[in-house]
């Protein structure tokens, strides 16, 4: 494991140092956030609302709104206190901040929309151990100016909730038939919805399919922008869940689960 | 002792316990603590490890969750500061746990002491903390469900650790190799969990 | 060819061309309940099944390809266990999962973690409820086969009444195809047994968790009627036959298939206090397929030089499983 992972993450210092040049620029962000490092389906972060809210369209969209908030807004204060913030407490204050943005969310969707506190529930308050939030705010915000961390949460967020929506459709559509709760002609006539895909197992299920997809997606862009990047490059490949894809290492202190 | 031992509900508490196992699966059916269930189910001592440690700070995270919700938040009526209370309840207590582990007892550290600092950000740990509340449960009760979340816990990675194992060395075609195929693996045994609906109650009936 | 076969005689083909045989009496019993329908079915789902699986075995494995027959068995099986009310699409999409995502994504016949036929059918009971759940009389009529589109509207729904030795026996009662005829599925039994195809383990241990179990939970009011009744008319037989003999969903070693054997009486008579007898056998065998490879792994064949899934490519992994790769 130790071997394949430094294999992983190797890259001679030329190709870091145009890396870090690229990672930089904005449009790169962008991109990073929305499509080569989306959250959900490359880094393989935040897996539980993505199972448990995307029902439906509706529901997903919304958790999606929630997490952009968060990121955005404790990527903003926490990019304002880079300096401030003292080294060894740093992750107990990103959490403080965290848990800050998500009891505004939850105070602002119990008094505006009641109706989604039922279907969202707990995973409202979870947001807070999301790891995607806690991720960026260590490796990105801290190091990086408001800007671009603002920039950054937006992408990411964005990323995050482009897969919490096409999960979210594609279990609607079959599972329900429906799609932001407007039935759709072609089903009850012709073809039956499949309640499988509303089930747990369904969003299993779907969430495999679809980093089998994006992993498609990915490397066919990649491979028609540049000619060296075949499908053998570390980063066509999607993460594998724990440590090495969490990029968060240093709040699970220096041990590692090997 | 024996009128306590009378007042209790054992057959609400095992409905309770049994349907966090089977029922409400923590992991195949909640969808709480999917990350470490996907990142340490590889083999059967560090799914086993992993388990231990959540069962503990589950326990250990409730019973003290439980006391500061009904006692303090909401006599204070700051019942909002929920999220942000627990959550650095939970943060502390795992590094006082770790701190008096390594400290009093190391073998147990060495066995489990790794898994530790994964458990903060374990939205499991803080799910059952908070479900607790939410469904307004004794703390006899509270306690139950977070020892059932735990066992359940351990008991999707107890068998995902040896279907694991045998997908490796299955010949999966590529794409679907690791992540997707533990994903469509765990929906079957999702589908096959569901059988459990209703069986909880009637055998308690 | 295919790795749990190695140590037989007998090709892979061959053994599933016998359990093809064995699945025989069931169909015919089928046929002759319910008519032209069930034999469209069966044809269409084993065809289709043994189809697909050509298909993803060419281009998306790229093997050398060959006409698998588990892909009939799979079909027949899975048919069988469905109602014969349901439309030729939730057969189709039954068998598509069955195929496709049962088998082939997990690395085809021989590999697959889960009995195809059965986790399609808990699927399929997951995806339309409505649909599987119908309980039809037999003989009531011949259905058209215009109705095969869409299933057959306002039908024939019964309650199972009281049934004679002969009926129980016979499965000539309301229920699922083939599930209910225990004499067939016996006949199927024995022949696969003679074949040396069945190893009957884990079936011996299957029934005598059963007996004991039911002796046990009913003492005051059993007898041997209602015990031979609770045997015959629930589907144990066919699901010890056809799931408990399979190959590579059961673990391999002799006490392996004698824990599997026993864990799913366990769960078969638990899951029977739901009342939905169908959905408790099925449900058993995949909940059980789940354990498997951990049973695999703690009781250990003992043959030496055996080709196993755990050590198939050459590293012993033994150390692994336990260790955790991490040894020092």
């Amino acid at each position: 494991m130790s071997e394949k992972m430094s294999d992983k993450t190797y890259r001679s210092p030329d190709q870091r140092l145009e890396e870090k040049k690229k990672s930089e620029s904005p449009m790169r962000i962008v991109l990073n956030g929305l499509l080569y490092e989306n959250p959900a389906f490359r880094l393989i972060l935040g897996m539980c609302p993505l199972l448990a809210v995307t029902i439906s369209a509706k529901s997903s969209l919304f958790m999606g709104f929630a997490v952009i908030f968060v990121l955005t807004g404790s990527e903003f204060i926490v990019s304002l206190l880079r300096h401030i913030i003292p080294d060894k407490v740093r992750i107990p204050a990103f959490i403080t901040i965290i848990a800050g943005f998500v009891t505004i969310v939850q105070l602002m969707i119990s008094a505006y929309l009641p109706a989604l506190n039922d279907s969202l529930g707990i995973y409202i308050p979870l947001i807070v151990v999301n790891c995607v939030v806690l991720a960026r705010a260590e490796t990105f915000a801290s190091k990086k100016s408001p800007l671009y961390s603002v920039l950054d949460g937006l992408s990411m967020g964005g990323g995050f909730t482009l897969a919490l929506f096409m999960m979210g459709s594609i279990r609607e559509i079959l599972g329900a038939g429906t799609f932001f709760d407007l039935n759709l002609p072609l089903f009850g006539s012709v073809i039956e919805p499949i309640m499988f895909f509303a089930l747990p197992p369904g969003g299993f299920f779907v969430f495999g399919i679809c980093i089998v997809i994006m992993h498609f997606v990915v490397t066919r862009i990649k491979g028609s922008t540049s000619g060296k990047r075949n499908g053998s490059h570390p980063e066509s490949e999607p993460s594998e869940p724990g440590c090495s894809s969490c990029g968060a290492c240093s709040i699970c202190s220096e041990s590692e689960v090997k | 002792m024996a009128g306590f031992l009378n007042s209790i509900d054992f057959r609400g508490l095992m409905i309770i316990l049994f349907s966090a196992i089977l029922v409400d699966n923590f992991v195949l059916s909640k969808f709480l603590g999917i990350c470490p269930f996907l990142g340490v189910s590889k083999n059967l001592k560090t799914a086993m490890g992993m388990s231990t440690a959540v069962i503990v700070i589950m326990l250990l995270a409730s019973a003290i969750t439980w006391p500061i919700q009904h006692y303090l938040l909401n006599r204070l009526g700051i019942g909002f500061l929920q999220t942000l209370v627990f959550i650095l309840v939970i943060a502390s207590l795992v590094q006082i746990v770790e701190t008096i582990m390594k400290k009093s007892m190391p073998p147990l550290y060495k066995a489990l002491g790794i898994y530790l600092p994964l458990i903060t950000t374990n939205c499991a740990v803080l799910g059952v903390t908070i479900l607790n509340i939410t469904r307004e449960f004794t703390f006899l009760n509270a306690m139950t469900n977070s020892l059932g979340a735990g066992l359940g816990f351990a008991l999707a990675l107890f068998l995902f650790s040896g279907i694991r194992m045998r997908i490796e060395k299955s010949d999966v075609p590529k794409t679907l190799r690791g992540l997707p195929i533990t994903l469509v693996s765990a929906s079957l045994v999702a589908v096959s969990f569901f059988a459990f609906k209703g069986l909880i109650e009637n055998i308690f009936a | 060819m295919n790795a749990p076969y190695i140590r037989k005689k007998q090709n892979t083909p061959q053994i599933y061309l016998d359990v093809v045989i064995a699945l025989l009496p069931c169909c015919v019993a089928a046929v002759y309940m319910y008519g032209v329908r069930a034999a469209v079915l069966l044809l269409w789902a084993a065809l289709l099944h043994a189809f697909l699986d050509w298909i993803f075995a060419q281009y998306v494995r790229r093997e050398q390809a060959y006409i698998d027959l588990s892909g009939l068995t799979s079909g027949l099986i899975l048919v069988l266990l469905l109602p014969p009310t349901v439309s030729i699409w939730v057969v189709s999409a039954g068998v598509l999962f069955s195929s496709v995502i049962v088998k082939q994504f997990f690395g085809g016949a021989g590999n697959n973690l889960f009995n195809p036929a059965f986790a399609a059918r808990a699927f399929l009971a997951v995806a339309f409820s409505d649909k599987t759940s119908v309980i039809a009389e037999p003989f009531q009529s011949r259905f058209y086969l215009e109705s095969l589109i869409s299933g057959p509207s306002g039908l024939l729904s019964a309650a199972p009444g009281h049934a004679g030795w002969l009926q129980l026996m016979t499965g000539f009662f309301p229920g699922a195809m083939g599930l209910t005829g225990a004499v067939f599925a016996v006949a199927g039994g024995v022949y696969l047994a003679a074949r040396g195809v069945l190893k009957l383990q884990t079936p011996i241990a299957y029934a005598v968790t059963l007996i004991s179990g039911y002796w046990m939970f009913f003492f005051g009011t059993a007898d041997l009627k209602g015990m031979i009744g609770f045997l015959a008319g629930s589907g144990v037989v066919f699901c010890a036959v056809f799931a408990l003999g399979d190959f590579s969903t059961v673990p391999t070693s002799g006490s392996g298939r004698i824990a599997f054997g026993i864990g799913t009486g366990v769960l078969t008579l638990a899951l029977f206090s739901i009342g939905q007898s169908v959905m408790a056998i099925i449900s058993s065998v995949l909940l059980m397929n789940a354990v498997t490879p951990i049973l695999e792994f703690y009781i250990r064949p003992r043959v030496f030089a055996h080709q196993h899934w755990f050590s198939r490519k050459g590293k012993p992994d033994s150390e692994r499983f336990e260790e955790g790769g991490t040894r020092a």
